[in-house]
């Protein structure tokens, strides 16, 4: 992708996902709160490996499961082999439900 | 009906945003609309484009910011249509001040809710900085425009909002979206400037909206404490922003 761009472009950084290492002393302080909650009817993944958090709707949550079988259920937090929206790689991905 | 609000961001400096805000303000508020401009940058380049005087001003959005007084005590009207919430050098105290108050990043958000049903457009104007008064804008808004010159250091500065934009959208405003990039200072004659617009949207998908061409008009109407569409109403610069303003509005 990179040996694609323009020569004055190639050192500017392409949209990656987030490095695992979050510095609490670092940008992050910047904030006071801790995360916000998902909408109602609105899923929070956390992916495992990149470990962004993408807030996406049921149906989008249940054609990245596919082809697993997995419900989840109302007010649980669970882990899930399912397809990150963010690095698009399958792995285990923490679940944020809310009714 | 509440106000809708936008914050004018790039933490890259020298890329236009007070331009666009003071530019933007006016075409809207030529329309008929009512219209707040808030100053967010210590350096107050708005309060001054717009024919105020950052130490004469009584109050400032600094004041605002620590809860001394209502919005509504200092906002001003200005001579070119829109009102104003002026800056002056005290809001460089500001982050200090509320660098470790909990709930820091909604403190805007709160001043503005007094005074949501009095306009039909907020426009926020932020510092060149990524810091908790720019965190404070983009908690307020709902859309985020980010002016970029078409060169690469300002490419690189979107790549690094964007990610504070899912920094904000991931802990205090999981609204916020981007409204487009607005290529400022453009020469369409420079291939560099072609090959960042054609970059940005091939790797981000953003909607880029109309150029701003580069004009020396820009740079003259801070002087008379008016913007563009009073100091050179027929310029193209001037009709420029009044197409994003339509844009803008259009989209509301």
């Amino acid at each position: 992708m990179s040996a694609e761009r323009p020569a004055a472009l190639r050192r500017v950084p392409t949209p990656a996902p987030r490095p695992r290492h979050v510095d609490p002393q670092g940008k992050r302080s910047l904030f006071s709160e801790e995360e916000a909650p998902p909408a109602v009817g609105s899923l929070a993944l956390t992916c495992d490996k990149c470990e962004v958090r993408s807030v996406v709707s049921m149906v989008k949550a249940a054609r990245l499961a596919l082809p697993g079988m997995y419900v989840p259920v109302p007010g649980r937090t669970d882990r899930v082999w399912m397809k990150c929206p963010a690095c698009r790689s399958r792995g285990w991905m923490h679940l944020d439900f809310k009714g | 009906m509440k106000s809708r609000i936008v914050a004018v961001a790039n933490q890259k400096g020298g890329v236009a945003k007070t331009t666009t805000v003071a530019s933007t303000g006016a075409a809207v508020a030529d329309t008929g609309r009512k219209v707040l401009l808030i100053d967010l940058d210590p350096q107050a380049c708005l309060t001054f484009a717009m024919g105020v005087e950052a130490d004469q001003v009584q109050f400032s959005v600094h004041d605002v910011l620590l809860g001394r007084i209502g919005p509504r005590m200092a906002i001003v009207p200005t001579a070119e249509g829109p009102d104003l919430l002026p800056a002056s050098i005290d809001l460089s105290g500001a982050e200090m001040q509320l660098a470790n108050r909990t709930g820091r990043e909604y403190v805007l958000r709160e001043a503005l809710a007094e005074v949501s049903r009095d306009y039909d457009i907020v426009i926020i104007d932020c510092s060149p900085s990524l810091g908790v008064l720019t965190i404070n804008a983009l908690t307020a808004a709902q859309e985020v425009l980010i002016p970029m010159q078409a060169e690469t250091l300002s490419h690189r500065g979107v790549a690094q909002l964007l990610e504070t934009v899912e920094d904000v959208r991931r802990y205090t405003n999981r609204d916020l979206r981007v409204m487009g990039v607005l290529p400022t200072m453009f020469d369409g004659r420079t291939r560099l400037s072609r090959e960042v617009i054609a970059d940005i949207e091939q790797q981000y998908g953003l909607p880029v909206l109309a150029p701003i061409a580069r004009s020396v008009r820009f740079a003259e109407a801070p002087g008379s404490g008016r913007s563009i569409l009073s100091t050179a109403r027929r310029s193209k610069g001037a009709q420029a922003y009044r197409d994003l303003a339509t844009v803008m509005m259009d989209r509301s």
